[in-house]
């Protein structure tokens, strides 16, 4: 399921991926009023899309940066649309990261990335109550090298089962992570404090973002 | 005793300081290498880099900037000396560079270990100036004289020089990045206070704390900055103690896309403490400055594993050290998946 091909890119469309301009932009869907896609970086987020059985909107999409090096193209899903990043964290109901890999990353680095950034954006206490589950984050990127330009990370929210389920390119990566208290610190890498005000603004669908 | 032989101890004087020691206006650093990579992500891994450095500097500037000109007393009346030549140095810097996953707080412990490999050229020239009316023979002699103490400056000399070894902690973020490190830089390279040249740049060891700041915009601009400060030992095989001095190495880029950068990099080295001279006759003991400004332009693959940049770098404001022009062309690696 990688992003390589127009044909790929229009099945990605259909379940909230795809291909389009270098700027978070509404895509031109057709019907005024209708939830619109998100065009991020060439990549193309659907308006909705489903998380076990319960569907989900898109809150916003935007780049993530790694210093001055685009690195992913990152959408969020929520039960419903908020620009608070505090109520994102808490709303419940089922919730989806949707990561596409810009460039090649190795899946080491993207690993490192990630829990440099949930170290950097928890609050205090986050990161102790939660050990056995960012130390199996390293596992999700275990049984590869890298992810291609193209590939897509899915990190979903299952409320039924209070587990954190990773995903590569619709295949999953092992058993989800069990924890409420897991899945906020994950939200946080694209939505903490510590994280570009554009990354987080995009994500929360502010203006421009 | 020839009336002339008095001269020679004075042009070797100021002849002498091209490029021996440090204390004789050679500085122990890179000046201008450290460019975009100190304001890019490093993940952990192993990095090997390789960079060539090509100096040229076709004038020497003294103590207040100016061409070096030194007024001789001879028994026929003061007699002018104005030095110039020319120095070219090549040099092959083959780093390798670990970035663990070891963290030290939030940072993570890192280890550099630098070897150059030097090229060194250098021809010096010594021209008296005769007021009118000097006698022919004090011309001749004073001119032998020149040209023989120019001759005992210049030569060439290639081989490897001192090793840096810098142990540092890495701090990262979406945005910016710093570093501190702590690093020796061992007198390992070829070195003879007898001759001209010398690919080490002497018998001594230097300690050198190092500070790197950077912080990247979202709209593309990007600034960095890599700042040591040396504190050198002494030279066992002259007796010298070359002065502490500031090394800085900064850059601003701006990102045209996911792979190319342009910039504008410059360099400082400013000493600090005036050098310690076990024979001031013999060394020139002044305080080294130069500063350094030119374009750069960066390349990075698309899966992040090759860094190539290329820079000029035109030297200005120099004191006690020959003023030229840099060029580099580096190439850095990630070594592991």
């Amino acid at each position: 399921m990688r992003l390589h091909s127009l044909t790929r890119r229009t099945v990605l469309a259909c379940i909230g991926l795809g291909a389009s301009l270098a700027l978070p932009v509404q895509a031109q869907t057709g019907n005024a009023g209708a939830v619109q896609s998100v065009l991020v970086a060439g990549i193309e987020f659907a308006p909705s899309t489903s998380v076990g059985n319960q569907a989900v909107v898109l809150n916003g999409a935007g780049t993530s940066n790694i210093m001055s090096t685009r690195a992913t193209a990152v959408g969020l899903y929520l039960s419903a649309k908020t620009q608070d990043a505090d109520k994102a964290l808490a709303l419940p109901g089922a919730k989806r990261l949707t990561v596409v890999a810009l460039r090649d990353l190795s899946a080491r680095d993207l690993s490192n990335a990630l829990l440099d950034r949930i170290r950097q954006n928890a609050a205090p206490g986050e990161v102790e109550a939660n050990v056995m589950q960012i130390a199996a984050v390293g596992a999700v990127f275990g049984t590869r090298k890298k992810m291609g330009k193209g590939d897509v990370l899915t990190i979903d929210w299952l409320p039924g089962s209070k587990a954190t389920e990773f995903r590569i390119n619709g295949e999953s990566t092992g058993e989800p992570i069990a924890g409420e208290r897991f899945y906020p610190l994950m939200m946080k890498v694209w939505l903490g404090p510590k994280v570009r005000g554009s990354t987080r603004d995009a994500l929360l669908g502010a203006e421009g973002g | 005793m020839n009336k002339n032989v008095w001269i020679a101890p004075a042009l070797l004087l100021c002849l002498s300081p091209w490029a021996q020691a440090t204390e004789r206006g050679a500085v122990r650093a890179l000046n201008g290498a450290a460019g975009a990579e100190v304001s890019s992500a490093q993940f952990p891994g192993w990095y090997g880099q390789a960079w060539l450095q090509h100096y040229r500097a076709h004038e020497f500037k003294d103590g207040a900037g100016r061409r070096p000109l030194q007024q001789l007393d001879t028994p026929a009346g003061p007699v002018a000396v104005a030095r110039g030549g020319e120095l070219r140095a090549t040099v092959v810097v083959l780093r390798g560079t670990w970035l663990s996953e070891i963290r030290l707080g939030e940072g993570k412990f890192g280890l550099s270990a630098t070897l150059p490999l030097v090229s060194l050229e250098q021809t010096a020239r010594a021209t008296p100036r005769f007021a009118a009316g000097t006698p022919a023979a004090v011309m001749a002699g004073v001119t032998a004289q020149a040209n023989a103490a120019a001759a005992a400056a210049s030569g060439s000399r290639s081989g490897a020089g001192d090793v840096e070894l810098m142990p540092y902690v890495d701090w990262q973020t979406d945005s910016y990045r710093y570093a501190f490190g702590l690093g020796l830089v061992a007198p390992t390279g070829q070195y003879s206070a007898a001759r001209a040249v010398n690919p080490g740049a002497g018998k001594f060891w230097t300690l050198r704390p190092l500070a790197v700041g950077s912080y990247a915009w979202e709209n593309g601009f990007e600034l960095g900055a890599r700042a040591s400060y040396s504190i050198n030992g002494e030279n066992r095989a002259t007796g010298n103690r070359s002065g502490q001095y500031l090394a800085v190495d900064a850059s601003s880029h701006y990102r045209l896309n996911d792979f190319w950068k342009l910039g504008l990099q410059g360099f400082l080295n400013w000493q600090t403490t005036a050098d310690r001279c076990a024979n001031p006759v013999a060394s020139l003991c002044g305080k080294v400055r130069t500063l350094g400004l030119g374009p750069a332009i960066n390349y990075l693959s698309e899966d992040g594993r090759v860094f190539v940049d290329a820079k000029v770098l035109r030297e200005f404001g120099v004191r006690n050290r020959p003023e030229g022009t840099v060029f580099w062309l580096r190439l850095n690696l990630r070594l592991d998946e």
